[in-house]
C-alpha cells in the first residue's frame, strides 16, 4: 500500500470512527450510585425511536426513563438511555452490544422490530428483553417480554372529542407507515368519533415517514383541503407539520399525543392524549431491575401509570361543553369499570367500517 | 378533484419543490464540474440546523437564510479540501459526511434545540395574477420559491455564456485536457464546490424557514438524495431542474390527493412517491446519459495537475514559437 492510499484509507476509517462516536453520543446517559440488596439487575438500557426532546413519543419515553434512572441511581443501577433508534436492525446491533456488554435488562421502546427481539433473546439467554407494541408469535423465550396499554382508550375519548367539536362534520388522521400498535391509535381516534356521530365524515391519509415535517405538512393540508377540521396524527415528530397546517387554516383543530403539544400550537391544541408512555417506561424499568418481569405480555389498562388520559384543554376549555364533558367522564367510567371495551383495531380503515352496535349505547350528554 | 384539492396539490408542490431546487442547483454547479457530492444530504442538514438557530437567536430569517449559505460554503470548503486538493472517493466521502453531519446535528440539536415554532419567510402575493383561480397559487409564495427560479435562470445563464461557466464545464468534462489548456482545474473544481454547497446550505436553511418550521433530528429526511436524482432526470440542465423538482413536488403533494379518491384509494401511496426516480431512470435510460459530464466523479490528482499545467506551458510556448516563426517567415 502506498503512503498515500494509506493515508486516505485512515482518512476514512477516522471519518467512520467520528460518524460512529457522534451516533453513539446521541444523548446516551448513565447513572450508578452505592448497591442494593432488593435490585436483582444492575444494569438497564432503554432503547428508543426518536429523540429525547421532540416533544413527542421519544420525549415520552425519555422523561420515563430519566424519572427511573433518577430514582434508582442511589441504588446501584445503571440505567443508560439510548435513543433515534429508527429500523429494527439499530435494534439487534444496539440490543447485541447492551448484552454482550453486561447489561441484565434491555426496554425496547420501538413496536416494530418482534424477529430481532426473539433473536437476540436467543442469542442471550441470561439477558431480558421487552419490547412495546408487537406480537411476537409463541412460543417465546423464557427472557423476552412485551408491553401494551390501552392507550388507545385515550385515542378513543380524543375522537369523542373531535366528533363532537368537528364544525364540518369531518375528521382526518395522518398515519406513520403502519403497524398494529400504531394503526389501532387512529382506528380508534375514528371510532371515538363515529360513536358520538356516527355519520361523520372520515378522511385517513397515510404518510411515509414518522419524522417528515414537510410530508406532515403536505398530507395536513390535502385533509384540510378536503374538507376536515379536526385533525389527529398517529404520526411522531412529523405532528410539527400537522400543527403548522392546522395554524394557517384558522377554525382547525389538532388533537395530538404522546407528549403535551399546547406550547408548541396553543392556538389549535384541543388536548394531547398522552398515552402514558413514560408511566410505562419507568414502570417496566423497576420490574426489570427487580428481576421480576416473566415471558408474557405486560398489559397497562386505561390510567394505569397514565396510560390514556388526556392533557388539559388549556385556551379550549369552552369547546368541551357541559354535555361533552358529560359524556367522557361517562365514558372514562366505563373504560374503567370494563363495560366499555375499546377494540384494538391493526388494520387500517377498520375503524371506519366498525359494527358500532358492537359498542355500548353512548351515554347521555 | 375540487378547485380547493387542485391548489393544494399546486401549492403543497410548489412548496415542497423549493429546498429541493435549491439544493439541485448547487449540485448541479458541482456536478458540472466533475464532482459528484453525495454528502449534499449532510450539507443540508448543517444549514438546516445552523439556519434555524441563527433565526431562533436572532429572530431575524434573513439572517438565519445567510447562516445556512455560509455554513454550506464552510462546508464546501471541507469537501472541496477532500474532494479536489486529496483527491479521495466522492462517493464514500460524501455518505461519511451525510452520516457525520446527521449524528452532529441530532446531538447538537438535543442538546440545543433549535426553534421549534419558527416564524418564518412571510407569503408574497403577486397582486392580480395571484387572484387567477387554481393557479394563482403559484403567485402566493415565499420569497425563497421566486428567487429560486431566478437562481435556476443565472446558474443556467452563467454556465453556458461566461468564462467561469465555460471553465466549469470543462472541468467537467475533461480534467486533463482542460489543466492542459492551462485552466487549474483544481480551483475551479474547488470554487464550484464551494459555490454548490452555499446553495445547498441555503435550500437547508429554506426547509426550516419557509416549510417545517424549525428544525428536528433529519429535517431534510433524504431530500438531498432526491435533489441528487433530479439533477440527473433535468440532465444537468438549470431550466430543466425546475420542471424535475416541480415534478417531485406535485407528485410527492399529489398522493394525498390521491388517497381521497376513493377510486384510486387501494394503490399503494408508495406508487405515487416513485413517479420521479421511475421518471429518472426513465429518462436516462432513453438519453444513455447522453449528458452526463464526461469526467464526473473522476479525481484529479494533483501531481497530474502539475504535469499538465506544465505541459500546457509547454504546449503554448512551442505554439507561441511557432507563430512567430511563421510571421517572421
Amino acid at each position: 500500500m502506498s503512503g498515500k492510499s494509506h493515508a486516505r484509507s485512515l482518512s476514512i476509517v477516522g471519518a467512520l470512527a467520528v460518524a460512529a462516536v457522534l451516533a453513539a453520543c446521541g444523548g446516551s446517559s448513565t447513572t450508578s450510585g452505592s448497591t442494593n440488596t432488593s435490585i436483582k439487575v444492575s444494569k438497564v438500557a432503554v432503547l428508543f425511536a426518536g429523540v429525547s426532546n421532540n416533544r413527542s413519543f421519544g420525549n415520552s419515553v425519555y422523561d420515563g426513563a430519566n424519572a427511573a434512572k433518577q430514582q434508582l441511581s442511589s441504588q446501584g443501577v445503571t440505567v443508560t438511555v439510548v435513543p433515534n433508534l429508527n429500523s429494527p436492525d439499530d435494534y439487534l446491533h444496539q440490543g447485541t452490544s447492551f448484552a454482550k456488554a453486561g447489561y441484565g435488562f434491555e426496554l425496547w421502546m420501538f413496536g416494530g422490530a418482534p424477529d430481532q427481539l426473539v433473536a437476540v433473546a436467543k442469542q442471550f439467554p441470561n439477558v431480558t428483553f421487552c419490547e412495546l407494541g408487537v406480537m411476537v408469535p409463541p412460543p417465546w423465550p423464557k427472557n423476552v417480554c412485551t408491553l401494551s396499554g390501552e392507550y388507545y382508550d385515550g385515542d378513543f375519548l380524543a375522537g369523542m372529542i373531535g366528533g363532537t367539536i368537528s364544525k364540518a362534520h369531518h375528521i382526518a388522521t395522518v398515519e406513520g407507515p403502519a403497524f398494529p400498535a400504531l394503526t389501532t391509535e387512529a382506528e380508534d381516534f375514528v371510532l371515538g368519533a363515529r360513536w358520538v356521530d356516527p355519520h361523520i365524515k372520515v378522511t385517513q391519509l397515510s404518510i411515509p415517514s414518522y419524522v417528515d415535517v414537510a410530508q406532515g405538512q403536505a398530507a395536513s393540508n390535502s385533509a384540510i383541503a378536503a374538507g376536515a377540521d379536526v385533525l389527529f396524527p398517529a404520526i411522531d415528530q412529523a405532528t410539527q407539520g400537522m400543527l403548522l397546517a392546522a395554524q394557517s387554516h384558522p377554525g382547525t383543530y389538532v388533537i395530538p399525543q404522546y407528549y403535551d403539544s399546547h406550547s408548541l400550537a396553543p392556538n389549535v391544541v384541543v388536548t394531547t392524549v398522552l398515552l402514558g408512555i413514560d408511566g410505562m417506561t419507568k414502570s417496566m424499568i423497576n420490574l426489570g431491575v427487580k428481576g421480576q418481569i416473566s415471558n408474557h405480555d405486560y398489559h397497562f389498562k386505561y390510567a394505569q401509570a397514565g396510560v390514556g388520559k388526556l392533557a388539559p384543554y388549556y385556551n379550549f376549555s369552552s369547546l368541551i361543553t357541559p354535555s361533552l364533558q358529560a359524556r367522557l367522564s361517562a365514558a372514562e367510567a366505563m373504560l374503567t369499570q370494563g363495560t366499555l371495551t375499546v377494540p384494538f383495531i391493526g388494520t387500517p380503515g377498520q375503524g371506519a367500517s366498525y359494527d358500532l352496535s358492537q359498542l355500548p349505547p353512548l351515554p347521555a350528554g | 378533484m375540487t378547485t380547493a384539492v387542485l391548489v393544494t396539490i399546486l401549492g403543497g408542490g410548489i412548496a415542497l419543490m423549493i429546498p429541493v431546487l435549491w439544493a439541485g442547483l448547487g449540485e448541479l454547479i458541482e456536478e458540472s464540474a466533475g464532482i459528484i457530492n453525495v454528502g449534499i444530504e449532510g450539507v443540508m442538514l448543517v444549514g438546516a440546523y445552523v439556519g434555524a438557530q441563527v433565526a431562533q437567536l436572532t429572530s431575524n430569517v434573513v439572517l438565519g437564510l445567510f447562516a445556512g449559505i455560509g455554513i454550506g460554503a464552510a462546508c464546501g470548503a471541507i469537501l472541496a479540501y477532500l474532494y479536489v486538493y486529496r483527491a479521495v472517493d466522492q462517493l464514500i466521502t460524501g455518505l461519511m459526511f451525510t452520516l457525520m453531519a446527521l449524528g452532529l446535528t441530532t446531538v447538537l440539536y438535543q442538546k440545543n434545540p433549535a426553534g421549534t415554532a419558527l416564524a418564518g419567510f412571510q407569503v408574497w402575493v403577486i397582486p392580480g395574477v395571484s387572484r387567477i383561480p387554481v393557479v394563482g397559487v403559484v403567485f402566493r409564495q415565499t420569497p425563497l420559491a421566486y428567487f429560486a427560479i431566478v437562481a435556476a435562470i443565472a446558474v443556467w445563464y452563467g454556465l453556458r455564456h461566461t468564462w467561469l461557466g465555460l471553465y466549469i464545464r470543462a472541468a467537467g468534462q475533461g480534467a486533463q485536457t482542460t489543466a492542459t489548456s492551462g485552466v487549474n482545474v483544481h480551483q475551479v473544481r474547488a470554487v464550484s464546490v464551494i459555490m454548490g454547497c452555499s446553495f445547498i446550505g441555503l435550500g437547508g436553511a429554506a426547509l426550516v424557514l419557509t416549510e417545517t418550521g424549525g428544525f428536528v433530528a433529519d429535517v431534510t429526511n433524504d431530500l438531498g438524495f432526491i435533489a441528487l436524482a433530479m439533477v440527473m432526470l433535468a440532465g444537468w440542465n438549470a431550466l430543466a431542474l425546475i420542471g424535475a423538482a416541480f415534478l417531485f413536488g406535485v407528485s410527492d403533494a399529489m398522493q394525498y390527493a390521491v388517497q381521497n379518491i376513493s377510486s384510486l384509494a387501494h394503490v399503494p401511496h408508495d406508487l405515487w412517491l416513485s413517479i420521479p426516480y421511475l421518471a429518472t431512470i426513465f429518462v436516462l435510460a432513453i438519453t444513455r446519459g447522453r449528458d452526463v459530464p464526461r469526467a464526473l466523479g473522476i479525481p484529479f490528482p494533483v501531481s497530474d495537475q502539475r504535469v499538465r499545467i506544465r505541459l500546457g506551458r509547454v504546449t503554448q510556448s512551442i505554439r507561441r514559437r511557432q507563430e512567430s516563426g511563421i510571421r517572421a517567415g
